[in-house]
């Protein structure tokens, strides 16, 4: 498969993203820098984390205007795989490509630590390697991460299945205290309505490999490649 | 020429986490008079136009798009002439006008400018580690 991580200035997750893609899952993957305006040949497109913009007027708000994004929101309209992971969710909501918008956590503090996340189902491209109600064990670092959208957007998401994260406690359980940020629903991450866009404020790519600790992460790259047809060849 | 003011508001129905701890760090002054604080943004825009009209289905969209987002935020957008307030711009031609009247400034300047050039390059060398260190402190801070 063939993978394009998109570079915004301030991005600072994109090598992480590549490593994994690349060194870890063999995958042909390739930067772009948000100025190009073609993804090349691209089957999946990564918004890496970061502090685009430095974070300036919302997280996402200028890079949403970035001259790749037309290219991005044509992929998507075209079925391809898009992944945006922290920063890069905060990117897809402000461009339109996913509902709601994530603003600042509800106790202020910036959350930099690894939390339960649970499952929801495996009936997707991004989980279909996991269980339903699966724990899994997910790094977050960020400020703004609280998921916020209308009461009407947040029934449709759950009706649809698009909610396919959810913050828990180790036991699956949902509760205020389990949640890190405040998100409505405890809400992680979300996919749009046709299911190949999803945007997710943990950060799988820091927990794809068991010498950092989790490879937990893992299994959303790999669930992506199986629904291509692609056998996950771990390059080792 | 005129000046376009925006205010952007956090929804009265979205949870504002900064307004809460405003409003919480007020009470805990001891002003108990303060119910809810909400903490939103003020931009201010310069225009090269000298009438609103026709700008502002531009500006509209800009606020719309860019300095707020319709899910979460509720924005305001006023315009009022941009008179010189500071009035620097119209001190400066006359500075330029004395200098003209008295080329005696010239050596004045040329004295000044070693002066200025050798602090410049000590606060610059002092400045620049101490931004590098603030952007090493940010990268740590990944997201």
């Amino acid at each position: 498969m063939r993978w394009a991580v998109i570079q915004f200035p301030g991005s600072n997750c994109d090598q992480d993203v590549f490593h994994v893609l690349q060194n870890v899952l063999a995958q042909e993957t390739a930067y772009v820098w948000h100025k190009e305006a073609s993804l090349g040949a691209a089957d999946a497109i990564v918004l890496p984390g970061g502090f685009s913009y430095g974070d300036y007027l919302r997280c996402g708000a200028i890079a949403r205007f970035s001259p790749i994004m037309p290219a991005v929101k044509k992929a998507a309209a075209e079925g391809k795989t898009i992944l945006g992971i922290c920063n890069g969710f905060q990117i897809l909501c402000e461009a339109g490509l996913l509902p709601g918008v994530l603003i600042r956590n509800s106790g202020l503090h910036f959350r930099c630590e690894t939390v339960p996340v649970r499952v929801e189902h495996p009936a997707s491209r991004f989980t279909r390697d996991y269980l339903t109600g699966q724990v899994l064990r997910l790094p977050i670092a960020h400020g703004e991460g609280h998921y916020v959208a209308s009461e009407a957007t947040l029934e449709t998401l759950f009706q649809h299945r698009q909610v396919l994260f959810t913050y828990s406690d180790l036991q699956g359980r949902n509760s205020p205290g389990a949640n890190p940020n405040g998100s409505q629903r405890h809400i992680a991450g979300i996919t749009n309505r046709a299911g190949n866009v999803l945007g997710l404020m943990p950060h799988p790519e820091r927990a794809s490999e068991k010498i950092v600790g989790s490879d937990d992460g893992l299994g959303l790259f790999t669930s992506i490649l199986a629904s291509q047809g692609m056998a996950p060849v771990r390059a080792a | 020429m005129i000046r376009a003011q925006v205010i952007v508001r956090p929804r009265a129905s979205i949870f504002d986490p900064q307004g809460d701890a405003v409003q919480r760090a007020i009470q805990h002054l001891g002003f108990s008079a303060i119910k809810q604080a909400h903490v939103g943004k003020f931009i201010e825009l310069e225009l090269d136009a000298n009438d609103a009209s026709t700008v502002r289905a531009q500006l509209e969209s800009i606020c719309k798009d860019l300095l707020s987002n319709p899910v979460i935020e509720d924005y305001a957008l006023t315009f009022e002439a941009s008179a010189p307030v500071l009035a620097k711009k119209p001190a400066k031609p006359s500075k330029s006008a004395k200098k003209n009247k008295t080329p005696a400034t010239k050596p004045k300047t040329a004295a000044f400018k070693p002066v200025k050039k050798a602090k410049a390059p000590k606060t610059g060398k002092a400045a620049k580690p101490r931004s590098a260190k603030i952007s090493r402190t940010k990268k740590a801070r990944k997201k």
